[in-house]
């Protein structure tokens, strides 16, 4: 059996002595023509990362699911490279308090088994729906929220009334610049919309709080004002006085605040002022002069609603 | 010679190592068949604060803070025990828990106010799923002008993150009563998004004065499952299997442990009110005197199946188990039935109660494979020589711990016989019972003594081997002070 395998190559090898001009040269262009190939695909694909005029390929599945409802659909024009656009699984569920829509499209790479979705809905009241533990951010909407946790990360974004959530469990293959870069380029599938796979150099921005409230003196030269205890916290938050100057702070509760009632004021380095109201004392007015400068943190009883004093020179 | 080295050894050895790279990718990338929804996906839950009620083994109504919903979607079942628990029917919502929308309480929403529900619902996904929660308070409805009405949070006890989404409200925020309307920050919804690498056993819990909301029952399973579990699609409790650890098991249940001090309750509903029994008033949490120790928020004989009570009467346990799926703490697995061999079955076992349980079960050494979401160093899976777990009769998980334990339904017989020697036993008649074995007789309610009718929890005429599991603090093992009670199940071995 192996006699016989060792014969045919060495018959082979007798043949291979006359050379022609394609086998002295048959690597050279063989490599030469597997090189064009390679080329031309590169080329292709530097092709696919211009933005496509054109419908994309989800399209017609966002258009279809789009009937009935009372807002448009948005899909991104950018998407990361592997994501397939043809098979997105796109949800309308009636899961609103009235049955209104929530629509949810779901991107996947197969090759990787990574998912991106947007979650697309009407919120009743956007500022009271809080993505826990997320940062505010610069978006190309305005002010957008930022999650990221482990392995996961997620993009809020508001356009219009229409509030979009892009979330992805797989960070590491997927980046938070590229979801928002995603958020960036929403819009809706009904026109002849651009797609790309090319990403624009993006880097994220949070959004500074707001500035604190600034007490004003009142005419007998003292820093006067009302500071509400609520369910919903401290009102004002945050707020600034000057230092060297008495404050009078005129503190109340409205509504079931349980801890809330009794809190403290807390000097750096120094002792507290405690503030606190009763069923049967529902204003109690605090008066002191604040004598260092800085950041004077102040908590309830059990630190569950906290807010900041800032004293300035 | 070459040729026959070539053919003989290279070429096998290729196709070997083809074979074991083609045979690798899927299993290592490729969810099971089984695995209907693709990997990784999101996993909407909606849930709500609220209070409510509740019913006692002993027919005692106790007032309860508690959560109530499910996966969005999904049609949502609940108990509807009303005021001082005299109802307990069901309510059915096809479309499932409504989205919380913040702010006032709508119409959808008004209808869960009240029916805080004991557990919480199951929360199950996929490790790398994003598990997705909407968190309403509803604020308290079913208690008197007195009651509290406070903030709640969920922590995900055992996921490792950071403040902001830990659930603490003094490290982040709190979900603000709705049902104070004009109060900045009444009725926000909190969105929780997390995920985890690690498979296991979890819990979750509200964190707003941890020492009063989690006695109240503001407490719920949460478990994370391997992608190609099959249990993955349904939750426990649905005899579903899947794999952890690297130990294959058939199906899975839960056992949340938890006990109540009614003065808790009763102070909460009406601060001004006199102690139940012996307590500090006003009531202080380290006079800590509980009468009352449940498993999945049931206790013995409710455990299993038997005698459901409520303050008017008796409810069925269909409709506890509607309104709870997944939480059925009557254990049962087969000895052979269509495997060949004996089932595994993988108990989930969370202790989210303010004690430690030694939860000691007859019959069964079962197989110690984790604890707190990770492997248990000594617990190999089979196969490996060294350190095939820990095996005991007796867990003792500390508050906040859980532990995954496995019973191999191969080590134990469906059958139970008496002695030969001894023929002390009568049948119901009074007629000496001359047999030996146990199977085919009428099992006699422990609670009552009273012959209990064939029913599901003695599955049927042919009553197999069962086999207590119960809390070894026999006083646990009451209701208020009367055995049996309390944190006391059965193993139910069938054929």
């Amino acid at each position: 059996m192996s006699g016989k395998l060792v014969t045919i190559r060495t018959a082979r090898a007798h043949k291979d002595r006359k050379v022609s001009p394609w086998k002295k040269h048959r690597w050279w262009l063989i490599g030469g023509v597997l090189g064009l190939l390679l080329l031309s695909l590169g080329a292709i694909a530097l092709a696919n990362d211009e933005p496509v005029l054109a419908e994309a390929p989800e399209a017609s599945k966002v258009l279809s699911a789009q009937e009935g409802l009372n807002f448009g659909i948005l899909i991104p024009a950018y998407m990361p490279r592997g994501f397939d656009r043809e098979a997105m699984d796109l949800k309308v569920s009636p899961s609103g308090p009235s049955g209104e829509p929530l629509v949810e499209l779901t991107y996947r790479n197969l090759g990787k088994k990574a998912a991106i979705f947007l979650r697309q809905w009407v919120p009743g009241n956007a500022e009271m729906e809080t993505l826990i533990g997320s940062v505010p951010i610069e978006t190309r909407w305005g002010k957008g929220y930022l999650h990221l946790r482990a392995t996961m990360a997620s993009i809020w974004v508001d356009i219009g009334q229409l509030r979009i959530a892009i979330s992805s469990p797989n960070l590491g293959l997927i980046s938070e610049e590229q979801l928002l870069q995603m958020a960036n380029t929403l819009g809706l599938a009904s026109q002849e919309q651009a797609y790309s796979f090319k990403m624009e150099p993006i880097t994220i921005k949070g959004i500074a709080p707001p500035p604190p409230f600034i007490v004003q003196m009142n005419a007998e030269g003292v820093q006067e004002f009302n500071l509400t205890i609520t369910p919903g916290g401290y009102s004002p938050m945050r707020f600034q006085v000057k230092k060297g100057v008495p404050v009078k702070i005129n503190f109340r509760a409205v509504g079931e605040v349980a801890c809330g009632v009794t809190g403290a004021i807390t000097q750096p380095g120094g002792n507290s002022i405690g503030i606190a109201v009763t069923k049967e004392k529902p204003l109690s007015v605090v008066e002191f002069t604040p004598e260092e400068a800085g950041d004077w943190p102040f908590y309830c009883s059990s630190n569950c609603y906290r807010g900041v004093m800032t004293v300035v020179e | 010679m070459k040729g026959l080295i070539r053919k003989l050894v290279i070429m096998p050895v290729s196709i070997i190592i083809l074979s074991l790279v083609f045979s690798f990718v899927p299993v290592l990338n490729e969810p099971g068949a089984a695995q209907a929804a693709p990997w990784p996906a999101r996993v909407v839950y909606n849930v709500y604060a609220t209070d409510g009620w509740v019913t006692m083994a002993d027919g005692v109504p106790m007032y309860i803070y508690g959560y109530i919903g499910g996966q969005a979607g999904v049609p949502l079942t609940y108990q509807d025990f009303g005021l001082n628990a005299m109802g307990g029917k069901t309510v059915t919502i096809p479309t499932g828990a409504p989205t919380p929308t913040a702010g006032p309480i709508t119409t959808a929403e008004l209808a869960l106010a009240g029916k805080a529900q004991l557990p919480g619902p199951i929360i199950y996904a996929r490790v790398g799923d994003i598990v997705e929660v909407h968190l309403k308070n509803l604020g308290t409805h079913m208690g008197t002008q007195a009651t509290p009405n406070d903030p709640h949070t969920i922590h995900w006890h055992g996921v490792d993150q950071d403040a902001a989404m830990d659930g603490v409200p003094e490290t982040s925020l709190a979900a603000l009563p709705a049902n104070l309307p004009g109060n900045p920050g009444a009725g926000n919804v909190i969105v929780y998004e997390f995920t985890s690498s690690f498979p296991g056993t979890y819990l979750y819990h509200c964190h707003q004065e941890a020492s009063i909301h989690v006695h109240m029952g503001m407490y719920g399973a949460l478990i994370f499952y391997n992608p190609r579990d099959a249990a993955a699609a349904t939750g426990p409790g649905k005899g579903q299997g899947g794999t952890l650890f690297g130990h294959k098991y058939d199906s899975d249940y839960v056992m949340l442990l938890s006990e109540m001090d009614p003065n808790q309750n009763n102070t909460e509903y009406n601060p001004l009110a006199a102690p139940l029994v012996f307590a500090a008033v006003p009531f202080n949490v380290t006079m800590f005197f509980p009468t009352y120790w449940m498993i999945n928020g049931l206790s013995f004989p409710n455990t299993i199946h038997a005698a459901m009570l409520t303050g008017g009467g008796a409810f069925l346990w269909q409709w506890w188990i509607d309104a709870h799926p997944g939480y059925d703490p009557f254990i049962q697995g087969s000895v052979n039935a269509k495997l060949g061999r004996g089932e595994k079955v993988l108990v989930r076992m969370i202790n989210i109660g303010f004690e430690a349980e030694p939860m000691h079960v007859h019959g069964f050494h079962p197989k110690l494979i984790g604890m707190d979401q990770r492997a248990w160093t000594w617990s190999n899976p089979p196969g490996i020589t060294a350190g095939q777990g820990l095996e005991m009769n007796t867990f003792s998980p500390a508050s906040g711990q859980t532990m995954e334990l496995l019973l191999d339904f191969g080590t134990v017989k469906p059958t139970a016989n008496y002695s030969t020697q001894v023929y002390s036993r009568t049948n119901a008649a009074g007629a000496p019972v001359l047999n030996t074995d146990l199977t085919g007789l009428p099992m006699p309610d422990p609670f009552s003594g009273i012959v209990l009718p064939a029913g599901d929890y003695i599955a049927g005429p042919a009553v197999p081997t069962l086999f207590p599991w119960h809390n070894h603090d026999d006083y646990k093992s009451t209701n208020f002070g009367i055995y049996p009670g309390g944190q006391f199940t059965m193993v139910n071995v069938l054929p």
